[in-house]
């Protein structure tokens, strides 16, 4: 069964939404991710453009301004609620780590 | 500078394939400078050089941020845009696997699944109805031979569609349990690549020669928009524009195409071939030939003249044909001129309870031509005359000519050579 797009975020999606906490744009949010994850997650730049637009269909995103040709985004307040309902997701899955390790 | 072709094979469209391919290519001192039709194009190069293949639209910012790191655009091939970097610790392009799984899932939708599905039930239904069709109307030995033939084509793409349905249907589910590879579908992609074939195959088949010619213009012009397609687009046009103008010039060869074949079809185009003299058709009865018969197997007869009942005039294709007619013409002439004896009347009308004309005893070629004179003309090899009646052959022309007098033969024999020059079809 094909997974859903978004029904559960990659790293790289995740890390994605929390850079845009702040408003910026491609090439920004790369560095960001980068020193965020302290070097830990690289974001490719096809991944990364390929993956805007598509967040911004699904409203998680938007995209606040263009300066110089460059479009920068931030945000939305649905992006915020995926963020915390993956954070509620994987608080689950360290509950039931640790409860099976404990046994 | 030394540049080096490689075919493409069918594994390049894989892009672990591909990339492999062309780094092995860059250690072996070649560079990728094009993808042509069928050739990769390689340059001399003494670095090792790393490549990646993107399926991202290319803006300004895209570019930017690309030739930051490093990466260099080559060229868009097969729906994607190939990068090559001199830096072999160069980001990859292409980072989170569920994201590069989506971009290879877009050419391989549900719907393009249901649509081969119908198209194959269309075809199949079309094959089935020219099957059918055999089998209920009394076509020539050619015709159903042809019709035959187109039948079994249309068929065999029917079933290219189902199975490239499938394919996708499994190419679908390979992609998204990671096993998308290039041995696993070799078998699939093989079949594919007939697709063309099969196509040449149905063109040549269902297509007399002069509409064969025709067809080939399409791959003609196929070739000509790739590689203007590579050369304009992918190169010149400033790549942000890149996609809006692939689709425009699409659009338009689709139209210019369309538009040729609407106009080729209702004679506003005046092709070559064709000229400004009203010709009318009239056919011999003769065991097999048919106007239908118009393909490479058979023998197409055309006849040209204001007043066929006067002058039947035939331009064969082949000279057997030529003859066979020849022969037809001299012993209908030479009925057409026999008055019947009594006794022949009442032999028929005991057989058939009345008589005509048609129920006359047709004899044999070479007794029917006893009767007639030999005529010695400049214009046309064979002549022979009865009566007010001429039939004259010269090599794939045939003609016969009623109540004409003898001094006119040549003059009008002369006519009908020019005639013949101007017009000539085959």
């Amino acid at each position: 069964m094909a997974r859903k797009e978004f029904e559960t975020l990659t790293p790289q999606m995740f890390y994605i939404l929390l850079a845009l906490n702040k408003p910026m744009h491609g090439y920004d949010i790369m560095n960001e991710v980068l020193h965020m994850s302290n070097g830990e997650i690289q974001i490719g730049a096809g991944t990364l453009y390929t993956l805007l637009p598509r967040l911004e269909k699904e409203l998680y995103i938007q995209l606040i301004k263009e300066e110089n040709k460059r479009k920068i985004y931030q945000i939305t307040t649905r992006g915020k609620k995926k963020l915390l309902a993956e954070k509620e997701r994987m608080m689950k899955q360290i509950q039931l780590l640790d409860e099976r390790m404990e046994e | 500078m030394e540049r080096k072709y490689v075919f493409i094979k069918n594994r390049y469209k894989y892009d672990e394939e591909c990339i492999q391919f062309l780094e092995d290519m860059s250690y072996d001192g070649w560079k990728l400078h094009h993808i042509g039709l069928l050739f990769f194009s390689f340059v001399s190069c003494s670095k090792h050089l790393k490549y990646q293949i993107d399926y991202t639209d290319i803006d300004e910012e895209y570019n930017e941020v690309i030739e930051s790191l490093g990466y260099t655009y080559i060229t868009h091939w097969n729906f994607r845009n190939i990068y090559v970097s001199e830096n072999k610790n160069a980001v990859d392009l292409q980072t989170d696997n569920e994201v590069y799984k989506q971009s290879l899932l877009q050419f391989y939708t549900r719907n393009s699944k249901l649509c081969f599905i119908i198209l194959g039930i269309i075809l199949l239904l079309i094959a089935g109805v020219i099957a059918y069709s055999i089998f209920t109307t009394p076509y020539s030995f050619y015709r159903s031979f042809n019709e035959m033939l187109i039948s079994i084509t249309i068929f065999l793409l029917s079933i290219y569609f189902f199975v490239y349905s499938y394919t996708i249907h499994l190419k679908r589910k390979s992609i998204i349990n990671n096993t998308y590879t290039y041995n696993k579908f070799k078998f699939y992609d093989m079949i594919s690549e007939f697709y063309p074939f099969i196509t040449i195959f149905t063109l040549i088949i269902s297509s007399n020669m002069f509409e064969f010619f025709m067809s080939l213009i399409i791959p003609i012009i196929l070739f000509l928009t790739t590689h203007l397609q590579e050369s304009i687009i992918n190169r010149q046009i400033s790549k942000k524009k890149r996609r809006y103008l692939k689709y425009s010039f699409a659009f338009v060869f689709v139209i210019l195409y369309f538009g040729f074949i609407y106009f080729v079809d209702n004679n506003q185009i005046e092709l070559p071939r064709y000229n400004n003299i009203p010709f009318s058709t009239s056919y011999p009865q003769y065991d097999s030939i048919y106007e239908c018969d118009k393909n490479f197997f058979s023998s197409y007869v055309r006849s040209f003249g204001d007043n066929p009942s006067e002058v039947n005039y035939y331009q064969c294709r082949n000279k057997d044909v030529s003859d066979q007619i020849f022969k037809y013409l001299i012993i209908e002439s030479e009925i057409n001129t026999r008055i019947p004896t009594e006794e022949e009347i009442d032999i028929i009308v005991n057989k058939t309870g009345s008589w005509s004309s048609d129920d006359i005893e047709r004899y044999s070629y070479e007794k029917a031509l006893s009767f007639y004179k030999e005529y010695k003309s400049s214009y046309f090899k064979k002549c022979y005359y009865i009566d007010d009646i001429v039939v004259a052959m010269d090599d794939h022309v045939v003609i016969s000519i009623i109540g004409i007098s003898k001094k006119d033969f040549d003059h009008v024999l002369k006519q009908y050579k020019n005639f013949t020059e101007q017009n000539y079809i085959y």
